[in-house]
């Protein structure tokens, strides 16, 4: 597909635009024979891994990864406009995820704000490329939505500091060199003071990774078990009890908070709704289209008016003279609406389908070799990871807002 | 995947609009000037005495705006635009502006811009109503030597009897449309208020027999002038419904927070604050819907009809949602007169369905989707 001129584009731009697109024509893998993840958050076998892996360091190789990080820590030096046009043409043909999006997305910005010197040489490089990935250890059993009550113990020794505790729904655990580990190092402290932030090497003995199984029947994501694991003084990050600040850090990178270029995932949003339109224009078993019924119609209508907003706010997002009256709304929506966003165009797909909605990945007959249902199921997952939509809510009310906050 | 249909259009995308959406300081600027002086002159106590009929609505305001040349918008080459409109409309809708400001600024909408009405128009002095249900001309003219003569019947001519002079679009016999001027009072025309509910925009009954329309006050209306005179009236009712429900979203906001039930206020309870947050989201994502569409307007491109209906189906939707939350969230208090929500509940119901409503905005929306495929 050709990319077209962008009204906004500079000449250089363009013409980066124009490189681009040339390198993903050429370079876009042809789907291998093996069945690829919906996302990042169900990477299950090392077949998969190998594959995803080779495509992140092919982008990577080629100059394109790396726009938000400087060059002596192995990115292209800060640029968003190159960075969004990147974006922009990966999604334009449904080119693959990086397998470490996690990493590139809420980690690397992490590192950079809070690292050492030292930690950003070494860590950032590998992590850029996909050589190294990462994971994150926040949630545990007991702590979800009210994550500052986490008690997985961070102690000190003499030759460093010592983990014992239990994380979840921890995706990539089972294939990470490191993870983001937010752990408690002062009991006596105040909640959220006792945290500390640690980047722990997960080859650490005394760590043991238990993949769980999602409702879609997929792996990807796993508990870890730390039981006296060991870690060198160099892991910690920040300063000991400076955790919380730096997971809400953490956190609002992985909301989308400080992106304010979410165009390119409206993009993304309009690849999945013209597969939409599609299907309900494909006739059924007895000849009737979906799209001849007026309430359907109008249904994606809306969705496709939904993507048109969340596309326009991102846009609008960046410029500071829209957003006067409440600075703080479109940032802290982004996660929560796209995520809602995607959930409906899901369930509305997988009503559509009819019976065939019951259809597994991989029966002949399943429209869209049976992935509508499968992201059905896997969109409860973007609504409940990163700070459940409840919990969002509550954050945009008391933020956004200034509602008194709900105890 | 699915197979595609054979003959189908090129992948759906969104049209790109010039950097910052096309806003400019001085775009900025005006907001905040319109915002100041409306909550200056046209605060809600005011707005209630009038809906009360204690008070006129505010002649000085009115000329205030026209001096300030905020009824030149969408004039020719020198006017004002697409987003001045909608920042107008915003604004206006923030305080319910109860004055007929609106009536001549939507008969400016549709005068062409060399039309001699322009002037007496624009400068505030002389106050115009269209009489026309939304796009779509009732009136019939026949023609003969000395002009034409006017009959039939409109309604819900917004702020009809105020009006000094109507625009009347009418069919002649032979399909095309006239645009007529028909001063007021004029023999054969009666307007007749209608028992709306709502106060603060009065509506007229319009009935002509045999209303003679000299030559001299009567023009073709241009082919696609109605169509480009609907487009911008939508674009003002989306920002109205915007203004309103955010203006509802902060009363409600405030109220939750002072209002304490079970020793704490109330917006600390998440059945109050998620659907206010709910209301943020709609208020805010109809916003960029609203930019997005005057900015396409602006620019000329050929999505800007279609934008501008998302965002007036989007605005209906949240302006609904916003005065029946609004309402239940205020309890008792919101059920009284005296709580200024059902101000904002009655201006809803003209609003969202001028120009068609959500779901008319919205099979045009998917007609375009699904273009190619029937």
């Amino acid at each position: 597909m050709q990319s077209s001129r962008h009204m906004s584009d500079s000449d250089e731009l363009s013409a980066f635009r124009v490189e681009v697109a040339a390198f993903v024509e050429r370079c876009r893998p042809e789907p291998p024979s093996f069945e690829l993840p919906e996302t990042f958050l169900e990477v299950e076998t090392a077949e998969q891994l190998a594959w995803l892996r080779a495509w992140q360091a092919q982008v990577y190789d080629a100059g394109y990864l790396g726009f938000d990080v400087p060059e002596k820590y192995g990115g292209r030096g800060v640029d968003p406009a190159k960075k969004r046009v990147v974006e922009q043409e990966l999604a334009r043909v449904s080119a693959p995820f990086f397998v470490n999006h996690l990493a590139l997305t809420w980690v690397a910005p992490t590192l950079l704000t809070f690292g050492t010197e030292e930690q950003k040489r070494r860590l950032l490089p590998p992590l850029l490329r996909g050589d190294e990935l990462w994971c994150q250890g926040f949630s545990e059993p007991n702590a979800g939505s009210d994550l500052a009550s986490l008690t997985t113990r961070a102690e000190r020794r003499s030759s460093g500091w010592e983990v014992t505790g239990h994380k979840v729904w921890t995706t990539l655990a089972h294939f990470a060199k490191w993870m983001i580990l937010l752990a408690r190092t002062d009991p006596a402290a105040g909640k959220y003071q006792g945290l500390s932030y640690f980047l722990f090497p997960m080859e650490a003995p005394g760590v043991r990774v238990e993949p769980l199984k999602k409702l879609t029947g997929e792996g990807g994501f796993n508990q870890v078990l730390f039981d006296g694991a060991p870690m060198p003084a160099e892991s910690l990050l920040g300063s000991e009890g400076q955790g919380w600040e730096i997971a809400l850090a953490t956190l609002t990178f992985e909301r989308g908070a400080a992106d304010s270029s979410s165009k390119e995932r409206a993009v993304s949003l309009l690849v999945a709704l013209e597969r939409l339109v599609r299907l309900a224009e494909t006739p059924g078993p007895n000849g009737v289209r979906k799209s001849d019924d007026p309430l359907v119609r109008q249904r994606i209508a809306e969705l496709f008016i939904e993507a048109r907003a969340i596309g326009l706010s991102g846009i609008r997002a960046s410029v500071p003279g829209l957003c006067r009256d409440r600075p703080l709304a479109l940032p802290l929506m982004n996660k929560l609406v796209a995520s809602e966003y995607n959930q409906k165009l899901a369930a509305l797909a997988s009503e559509l389908l009819g019976h065939d909605a019951v259809l597994a990945l991989g029966d002949p007959d399943a429209p869209d070799a049976g992935r509508w249902t499968r992201s059905y199921l896997n969109s409860f997952g973007m609504t409940i990871g990163g700070g459940t939509s409840e919990i969002l809510r509550n954050v945009l009310g008391e933020r956004a807002l200034a509602l008194p906050k709900s105890k | 995947m699915s197979e595609m249909s054979p003959a189908r259009r090129t992948p759906l995308q969104f049209p790109e609009l010039p950097a910052g959406l096309g806003h400019t300081d001085e775009h900025l600027l005006l907001r905040e000037n319109l915002r100041r002086l409306l909550s200056e002159k046209a605060d809600l106590r005011k707005l209630r005495r009038v809906w009360q009929g204690e008070e006129a609505w505010d002649r000085e305001l009115y000329r205030e705006l026209a001096a300030q040349g905020l009824l030149s918008v969408s004039t020719a080459s020198d006017g004002l635009g697409a987003i001045h409109l909608a920042i107008l409309g915003e604004e206006m809708g923030r305080v319910l502006l109860p004055s007929p400001f609106v009536a001549t600024l939507l008969a400016l909408v549709l005068l062409a811009g060399d039309d001699p009405l322009r002037e007496a128009l624009d400068s505030g002095a002389t106050r115009a109503a269209v009489a026309m249900l939304d796009a779509a001309p009732t009136l019939e003219a026949r023609e003969h030597a000395g002009g034409w003569t006017l009959q039939g019947r409109v309604s819900h001519v917004l702020w009809g009897a105020a009006a000094e002079v109507l625009l009347a679009p009418a069919r002649l016999p032979n399909g095309e449309l006239l645009l007529a001027r028909v001063l007021i009072p004029a023999a054969g025309a009666e307007i007749e208020a209608e028992r709306s509910l709502d106060h603060s925009r009065p509506s007229a009954r319009v009935r002509f027999e045999d209303v003679a329309v000299g030559h001299a006050d009567g023009t073709p209306l241009a082919t696609g002038a109605l169509e480009r005179y609907a487009t911008l009236a939508r674009l003002f009712f989306a920002a109205e419904m915007l203004g309103a429900a955010d203006r509802v979203l902060e009363l409600t906001r405030v109220y939750a927070c002072e209002r304490r039930q079970f020793d704490r206020p109330i917006g600390a309870f998440q059945a109050v604050k998620h659907p206010l947050v709910n209301l943020l989201i709609g208020v805010e994502l109809g916003r960029s819907l609203l930019y997005g569409g005057a900015a396409a307007l602006d620019a000329g491109l050929p999505e800007a009809e279609l934008s501008v209906r998302m965002a007036k189906a989007r605005a209906a939707d949240v302006l609904t949602f916003a005065v029946e939350r609004g309402v239940q969230l205020h309890g008792g208090f919101g059920f009284t007169w005296d709580a200024d929500l059902h101000f904002f509940f009655k201006r809803m119901l003209g609003s969202r369905a001028a120009f068609g409503d959500a779901n008319e905005q919205r099979r045009a929306v998917a007609d375009e989707l699904f273009r190619g495929s029937e």
